[in-house]
């Protein structure tokens, strides 16, 4: 008989009983708590406190008055007060009853709930052990913690270790075998650890802090166990992933020169950290104003003209922007004729928050007269190499803001001395020229990372949806979503990202995935990822990976899309086809999101 | 001994109906018939195979004892070494232990003392600690004498009974007098603790008679 199976086994057991013992507490604890109230309920009955004034001849718990020979009452041996003869328990008969034999109703109550909840030995124990932690934290406890918290990972390994191209050792190449060999020796990690945190215990008894320490390194010692046997830890991955990304990078920088540029702009974003979904989309403050290129394309056109005047102080190095006025602005509302238009302008070098100028709201006018002078300080320098955008907004309180038109001034060309007025028409909004050099930042783009692996059929922990594995072929086509940019945020944006994933293969089959929602600003250590099973090489030789992100909302009932990527055998060129062609190999592309979603097969 | 019977079929481990909860650990050396001995109290049932019992186990037993329904928890260890980890940080949470030994191995006698120390290290101060040779009813392959036994008990301060799990000689009389012998403490506990918590003024009442000695459990 195998060992290591045995050993299991005990571990299960031992569980198993740990598991029983802690049902079995559980109900004790339920019958103290309650008897506890109950002795509570009594001591508020029973009034006559230390800390109140009361008569001595009365009853210190039913306040009946005492005589001096009849009925005089007598002194409780548990609370020293005294006490008329029907408060009292215990003495079988009047004429034993000696002081020594009765309490009164609160002190007997008390003490039963002592015995009764066990706490007398509690009491008695914490003389020689001083109760540390919590009364019931037991050893067992302690031990199903360390498991479940154990458990919990065996379970649901967290993240394909991206740099193990071994296909044993790989997530994707789990075979049945290696998966049961390693819960073992999961569990056997957990026996190690708990065992020598037993040790520990009864070796510092009496040290709390030794005694929390040792159960934090239970967690801990068990995770790296684990760590080491199968898996990565947060930082070795992203470790893992900068072994990649030197790699990957240059492997796709070269790649890129040959294929077309579509869809690939290698190297630009790989600073961004891992999990910059969304983060670099817009700024902070009206992101919703910013990027709301969506809108615009519906909106009705543009019209009007905007009155602005510059004027640069070579001395305090001063660019003063004087906003007179707009002209003929079209409704925000055609529909209600509302119209309260603000100007807000952007030095535009960079998207920096800092460069934003807005002038006040003029309320219910398309021709608003604003006379208001904005100003920056830049170098001469440096303005010469930016361009001012203007734009036009309606501000509602409550709503979104409404594009109203914008307008694009290269400094580059202004002579300096042309200081008078001048009239900009309005048109709809379009990426910057090209000299001002923010088109590639305007992009919305997906980042992921793909690996072609052979795939156990019988896995266990397939994540796949809907999907008959069986009868297809045995690769297996991991998506990790590493991030998001500059996607098309609006004013009610959840930020709560997923990706649907559409892999179509070439006899027309499709194979769906749809990863886990990625939350903003969350350091996920389990990246949201997509997975497609029971690919055959042949399939897969012009597939189309369609993918899709969507803003799950949790407001309205229908999750919408912000957007979709293509990676297309056919045309995108080499790096797809390398991805299909050596398998076990993680590569990364960041793959241009657009906002038509017809292009999808479902 | 005070007089009470053993209600059987309340085995129950959600049953709230009881006054106490008693948490009782066997120990000994392996294959000393600590699980037997277990069995044949909860569930009167013998097995003569041998198995070895993994880590900790335990059963429940609700009896009914000096007008008390007593909760049981009665902890089964494992003799092996391996366990020692395990069996050791269950020691704290007993109020009585059974230290058993088989008469017919005298090497599970000689560990005794040591069990006794590690009881003495692992356990509260008023562990109360109930030596038992089983396998009494093999009395012909006996390679320790009761009087050997009884000099051992008397030395380490632990009361001494012979038993045989699969006889049922003396089963359910460990474990009665186990209760009974914590009760005691229990109650000695109480009346220790009660004037120092209650702070208690020495009336007039209180001279006039001396306690009687207490001689049962005052449940």
């Amino acid at each position: 008989m195998d060992l290591s199976l045995l050993q299991t086994l005990e571990r299960q057991k031992i569980l198993q009983v740990l598991q029983r013992d802690k049902m079995l507490r559980t109900i004790e604890e339920e019958r103290i708590r309650r008897m506890k109230q109950d002795l509570q309920e009594t001591r508020r009955r029973g009034a006559k406190t230390f800390s109140r004034q009361y008569s001595e001849r009365t009853c210190a718990r039913c306040q009946r008055p005492l005589g001096k020979f009849w009925n005089s009452g007598s002194v409780c041996h548990g609370c020293s007060h005294r006490i008329c003869s029907r408060c009292r328990v215990g003495g079988t008969s009047p004429a034993t009853m000696s002081a020594a034999e009765w309490r009164c109703t609160v002190c007997h109550a008390y003490r039963d709930v002592r015995v009764r909840s066990g706490e007398w030995f509690l009491e008695e124990r914490a003389k020689k052990f001083p109760i540390t932690t919590g009364r019931h934290d037991t050893v067992g406890e302690k031990l199903l913690k360390s498991y479940s918290m154990l458990s919990n990972i065996s379970i649901v390994p967290p993240t394909p270790p991206p740099y193990l191209d071994c296909p044993i050792l790989s997530r994707s190449g789990d075979s049945c075998l290696s998966h049961t060999t390693f819960f073992t020796k999961s569990v056997e990690d957990l026996m190690v650890s708990f065992t020598s945190h037993i040790k520990k215990i009864s070796k510092s008894q009496n040290d709390v802090r030794g005694d929390q320490a040792e159960r934090l390194t239970v967690g801990k010692s068990s995770a790296i166990a684990y760590t080491t046997q199968k898996s990565l830890s947060d930082t070795d991955i992203n470790k893992s992933l900068h072994l990649t990304r030197g790699h990957s990078l240059s492997s796709l920088l070269h790649w890129s020169k040959e294929s077309d540029q579509e869809g690939l702009s290698p190297g630009a974003e790989e600073d961004l950290p891992l999990s910059a979904f969304g983060t670099c989309s817009g700024n902070r403050g009206s992101s919703s104003s910013i990027t709301d290129c969506g809108a615009s394309d519906s909106s009705p056109s543009v019209t009007g003209e905007l009155e602005l005047a510059l004027d640069y102080h070579n001395i305090t190095s001063c660019l003063q922007v004087t906003v007179n006025g707009c002209r003929n602005l079209r409704y925000a509302d055609a529909k209600k004729k509302k119209c309260n238009p603000y100007v807000k302008i952007y030095l535009e070098r960079d998207r920096a928050q800092a460069s934003k100028r807005k002038t006040s709201v003029k309320r219910n006018t398309t021709n608003p007269v604003y006379n208001e002078v904005l100003q920056y300080q830049i170098e001469r320098p440096l303005l010469c190499a930016s361009t001012l955008r203007a734009s036009v907004w309606h501000s509602s309180n409550l709503k979104r803001k409404v594009f109203l038109g914008e307008t694009l001034i290269p400094l580059e060309a202004w002579s300096f001395q042309e200081t008078t007025s001048a009239r900009y028409p309005l048109c709809s909004k379009r990426p910057m020229s090209p000299e001002g050099g923010a088109v590639e930042q305007e992009k919305a783009e997906l980042r992921v990372r793909l690996k072609l692996g052979p795939t156990c059929q019988t896995s266990s922990i397939s994540q796949t949806h809907g999907l008959d594995i069986a009868s297809h072929g045995n690769h297996r086509l991991t998506v990790i979503i590493k991030g998001a940019k500059n996607l098309p945020m609006r004013a009610n944006t959840s930020q709560n990202i997923y990706v649907k994933g559409c892999l179509t293969l070439s006899r027309g089959r499709t194979v769906g995935s749809s990863s886990s929602t990625l939350r903003k600003g969350s350091c996920s250590s389990d990246p949201p990822q997509l997975l497609f099973d029971g690919l055959s090489r042949a399939e897969l030789a012009d597939c189309v990976l369609v993918m899709d992100v969507w803003d799950h909302t949790h407001l309205t009932l229908t999750d919408r899309p912000l957007g979709g990527a293509r990676l297309d055998a056919n045309k995108i060129g080499l790096p797809w086809l390398t991805v299909l062609r050596t398998p076990n190999k993680w590569y990364d592309f960041s793959l241009p999101l657009v906002a038509n979603f017809n292009s999808r097969r479902t | 001994m005070a007089s009470a019977t053993a209600t059987y079929g309340q085995k129950e481990s959600s049953d709230q109906n009881f006054d106490y909860m008693f948490k009782i650990l066997i120990i000994g050396n392996s294959s000393v018939g600590k699980t037997s001995f277990l069995f044949r109290y909860a569930d009167d049932s013998f097995t003569p195979a041998f198995v070895s019992t993994v880590g900790i186990d335990f059963k429940v037993k609700t009896i009914y004892r000096n007008d008390k329904r007593i909760k049981l928890q009665i902890w089964d260890t494992a003799g092996q070494e391996r366990y020692r980890t395990i069996t050791t940080a269950y020691y704290r949470g007993a109020m009585g232990f059974i230290l058993m030994y088989d008469i017919t191995n005298e090497d599970s006698f000689n560990a005794v003392q040591d069990w006794a120390t590690q009881i003495k290290t692992y356990s509260w101060d008023n562990a109360q600690v109930l030596l038992v040779g089983n396998k009494c009813d093999m009395d012909d392959e006996r390679v320790v004498s009761g009087d050997r036994a009884r000099q051992l008990s008397d030395h380490l301060g632990f009361e001494f009974f012979e038993a045989s799990a699969k006889d049922n000689i003396n089963v359910k009389q460990t474990f009665e007098r186990l209760v009974d012998i914590i009760c005691e403490k229990m109650s000695d506990s109480l009346d220790n603790v009660d004037p120092a918590v209650t702070g208690v003024k020495q009336g007039p009442q209180l001279t006039e008679q001396p306690t009687p000695p207490r001689q049962d459990c005052a449940c």
